[in-house]
């Protein structure tokens, strides 16, 4: 394993996650009971796919300043690992919903913003998927991506804050971040963002070496 | 102006969470399934699983570190 220390501290961190977040004491809120949990599994889904996304963008540029391939495969499959983690992000937010909120879908601001962002990242996966030629695919590709990126932000953080949606902090609803974010609920939370972010990461680069030994392999049997 | 103001004051709202809501008993919460319901058990199940999906990970990447080195071996 190239590099593990990184790798050991995903780890470590998400061991502390599900042992300390499943058992150490929480606020006792109506509504929320136990599920306040969540926090730390559904909540930091999005803030792992939001840091992907981040460095995603990153090579997306590189990518466009000097053309090298090796930048559109960490674009891509930081994206990748991001999608996975957006769509986790959905599936648990419904099953959360679905007991706290009273149905799995409810039109919510933030929950429709996010179901357009996720569908927004799977057309950047049909979109490079329909072009054939590596250079043309990588360039519309970086270019989407860095477009998708600037509309994805202001879909889920900005605009469910103009309206009322039932998403904590958003339109004044005391849904969770009314309540204060408590500093013991944050002494795993913020761990876990880490935790989690890492081993996408992780799934990420693994996924990034595939693809460059694919490539070897490749212009090996052209040029042999 | 007013509305910034107003904008502020919002954000102010919130419900701090104090040590109070830590012993509030009347909101029921897993307690009993702590005590006898093998709360545990349950913890070690999803540890396992983790686990288990970390240490398929850990294979795969020193199963792609393998191949990388057999197609260049300086690499």
């Amino acid at each position: 394993m190239r590099q593990s220390w990184w790798k050991i501290l995903a780890i470590l961190l998400l061991l502390y996650t599900i042992f300390a977040g499943l058992l150490m004491d929480v606020p006792r809120l109506p509504i929320l009971n136990e599920t306040i949990r969540a926090l730390h599994f559904h909540v930091t889904m999005w803030f792992g796919m939001i840091l992907m996304l981040m460095v995603s963008v990153y090579y997306s540029i590189r990518y466009l300043r000097s053309n090298n391939l090796a930048d559109d495969d960490m674009a891509i499959e930081f994206t990748n690992a991001a999608i996975l983690f957006g769509v986790l992000g959905i599936v648990t937010g419904m099953l959360w919903a679905k007991f706290t909120w009273g149905d799995y879908w409810s039109g919510d601001p933030k929950q429709n913003a996010a179901a357009i962002g996720i569908l927004m990242y799977f057309a950047y996966l049909i979109l490079r998927n329909s072009l054939t030629d590596l250079q043309q695919r990588a360039r519309i590709g970086a270019i989407y991506n860095i477009f998708a990126f600037a509309a994805f932000i202001p879909l889920i953080f900005v605009l469910p804050r103009l309206t009322d949606s039932l998403h904590p902090g958003n339109g004044g609803n005391p849904g969770f971040n009314a309540y204060d974010l408590d500093s013991k609920l944050r002494m795993v939370f913020y761990p876990a963002i880490l935790g989690w972010t890492l081993f996408g990461s992780w799934i990420a680069t693994v996924r990034v070496r595939m693809r460059r030994v694919e490539r070897v392999l490749e212009e090996k049997m052209i040029n042999p | 102006m007013m509305m910034a103001f107003s904008l502020s004051a919002l954000a102010q709202e919130k419900i701090p969470v104090t040590e109070s809501d830590y012993s509030n008993n009347t909101v029921e919460m897993a307690d009993r399934m702590r005590a006898d319901g093998k709360i545990y058990v349950l913890v070690g199940v999803i540890g396992i699983i983790f686990v288990g999906i970390a240490v398929y990970l850990v294979s795969t990447d020193r199963k792609i570190s393998k191949i990388e080195k057999s197609i260049s071996p300086n690499h």
